[in-house]
């Protein structure tokens, strides 16, 4: 009986982390979407209205959803402390701290931070060039992105599920 | 009482100027010993030039302590980072957000305080489109004294009216701080003395007068007062006579013709004015082209002159336009 159950656990955490890991590949394609959509609406804050960037990010923040609202909080609050030099080095930091609760790959958060060096700290005409090299560049991660999807989600899934079945059997 | 000045001087410094500047050149102002701060008018950020404050008359360099340096070798140093940092901090991180500001050269900080920036000119059309390679700027500390007009308002009031009136004064004699509380005195009027305010609309070309931030007069110039913030003069005045059926008209430093020809329409419209001009006395002024029109003119009723004989904000003399006669007591 309690190598039933044993058996029970070992498949149920073993699928659990090929689902995590399967998962995260999902993650990746909505997290860039939401990032595309979250830097749209920072673009029309900054063109159109010439909204300071402090409040820019804040103002993003309240109408998109989770990580992204999180990070551009963080990025808003940073730059009311004024303890940075620009807001790409207060932009960078909250990179840096929600690394952990990102799920984009080490090329998009790249992407990121090179773009961060740009914001405002040139006129209106540049910074929509750099906006619009930014979603261009986004946009092909998402591909990208939604490629690796594609190979790898269902396949992490089912070796999660598969290896916890052997592991069990080896064990009956 | 000049204790008190100082702490209120200091609380002025660090919550509304010190914030957005380079804040090892924040650090140097605050070090400053406080008989300094307490004269403090300008502040001046120049790069690869010593950091230097305007007292008065005079201008002192500070060291890197905040001491007053024997020579210019002891004397702190603007390094680039300074200029970036100042930039940044005064946009707010957002430089696209001043460029209307930055195409004037300055910018109005909370407070009232005018920033004012040097750099290197993008010239399109004849206009300046931007200004880049910031190497400089100037923070002039505003100072609104309340009742700086008490002792001439006698001479410019009439019964629930005024004379037009005209200040003539050198540079940094007072003549935007005096100008400032005639509007506010004018336009509130004065309960307790029976005087009844009049309705005042300013065009404030240059933010000076009532420094507005963010469209909020950051001095006091009377509760009826309109404001036309960052507003060509000329144009300015126009729109105000027929858009605000004003009963006084003020703005700062007139001396174009086309600040002339918009006297002379207000005054058609029975309106009053109250303005000021560059100058040292009345034969100086007389000297100008259209100006001196207006003098011989008889349009201002009443002429002060300023000086800083003993101090800014000395009144020489208050003149009858009429007669040209003194009436000073």
């Amino acid at each position: 009986m309690i190598k039933l159950i044993g058996c029970l656990f070992i498949i149920l955490s073993s699928s659990g982390l090929g689902y995590i890991l399967g998962g995260r590949f999902g993650k990746r394609v909505r997290e860039i979407k939401l990032l595309m959509a979250s830097f749209q609406m920072l673009e029309n804050e900054i063109i159109y209205s010439s909204t300071p960037l402090p409040e820019a990010f804040e103002s993003v923040s309240k109408k998109i959803g989770y990580p992204v609202n999180a990070l551009f909080k963080r990025t808003g609050d940073y730059l009311n402390q004024r303890l940075y030099t620009t807001a790409g080095d207060a932009f960078k930091k909250s990179l840096g701290d929600m690394e952990d609760m990102l799920s984009i790959a080490r090329e998009d958060m790249e992407i990121l931070v090179n773009f961060g060096h740009t914001l405002g700290s040139s006129d209106t005409k540049s910074q929509e060039k750099n906006f619009k090299m930014l979603l261009s560049q986004l946009d092909i991660q998402e591909g990208k992105a939604h490629d690796a999807q594609n190979k790898n989600e269902k396949m992490y899934k089912n070796l999660g599920f598969l290896s916890g079945l052997a592991i069990a059997i080896i064990f009956i | 009482m000049d204790g008190m000045r100082g702490n209120k001087i200091v609380k002025v410094l660090k919550d509304e100027i010190l914030t957005s500047i380079s804040p090892r050149i924040g650090e140097i102002i605050m070090s400053a010993p406080i008989e300094y701060i307490n004269k403090l008018e300008e502040i001046r950020i120049r790069l690869g030039k010593p950091l230097m404050i305007n007292c008065g008359r005079s201008d002192y360099m500070l060291s890197p302590k905040g001491r007053i340096p024997g020579s210019i070798k002891d004397a702190y140093i603007v390094s680039k980072d300074d200029c970036e940092r100042t930039i940044q901090l005064l946009s707010n991180y957002s430089v696209y957000s001043l460029e209307e500001e930055l195409k004037c050269g300055y910018i109005t900080l909370q407070g009232g305080h005018r920033v004012g920036i040097a750099g290197k000119g993008i010239i399109e059309g004849g206009k300046i489109k931007a200004l880049k390679n910031i190497s400089g700027f100037n923070i002039r500390i505003a100072r609104q004294v309340i009742g700086a007009a008490d002792s001439v308002m006698k001479y410019i009031m009439k019964k629930d009216d005024i004379y037009n009136t005209i200040i003539i004064s050198p540079p940094q004699c007072g003549k935007t701080t005096l100008l400032r509380d005639m509007i506010r005195q004018i336009s509130s009027g004065n309960e307790k003395a029976g005087i009844k305010g009049l309705k005042v609309s300013l065009v404030d070309e240059r933010s000076e007068v009532a420094g507005c931030y963010l469209g909020i007069p950051q001095n006091d110039v009377g509760i009826r007062t309109d404001i036309l913030d960052a507003c060509p003069k000329s144009a300015g005045l126009i729109m105000m006579i027929r858009s605000m059926s004003p009963q006084v008209l003020a703005t700062d430093e007139i001396g174009s013709i086309d600040d002339i020809k918009a006297i002379y329409e207000a005054m058609n419209a029975g309106i009053r004015m109250v303005t000021t001009i560059h100058g040292d006395g009345i034969d100086d002024v007389l000297k100008r082209p259209y100006i001196d029109d207006v003098i011989k003119n008889r349009i201002f009723e009443r002429i002060i002159i300023l000086s800083s004989k003993h101090g800014p904000g000395t009144i020489e003399d208050v003149i009858d336009g009429r007669d040209l006669k003194s009436i000073i007591d």
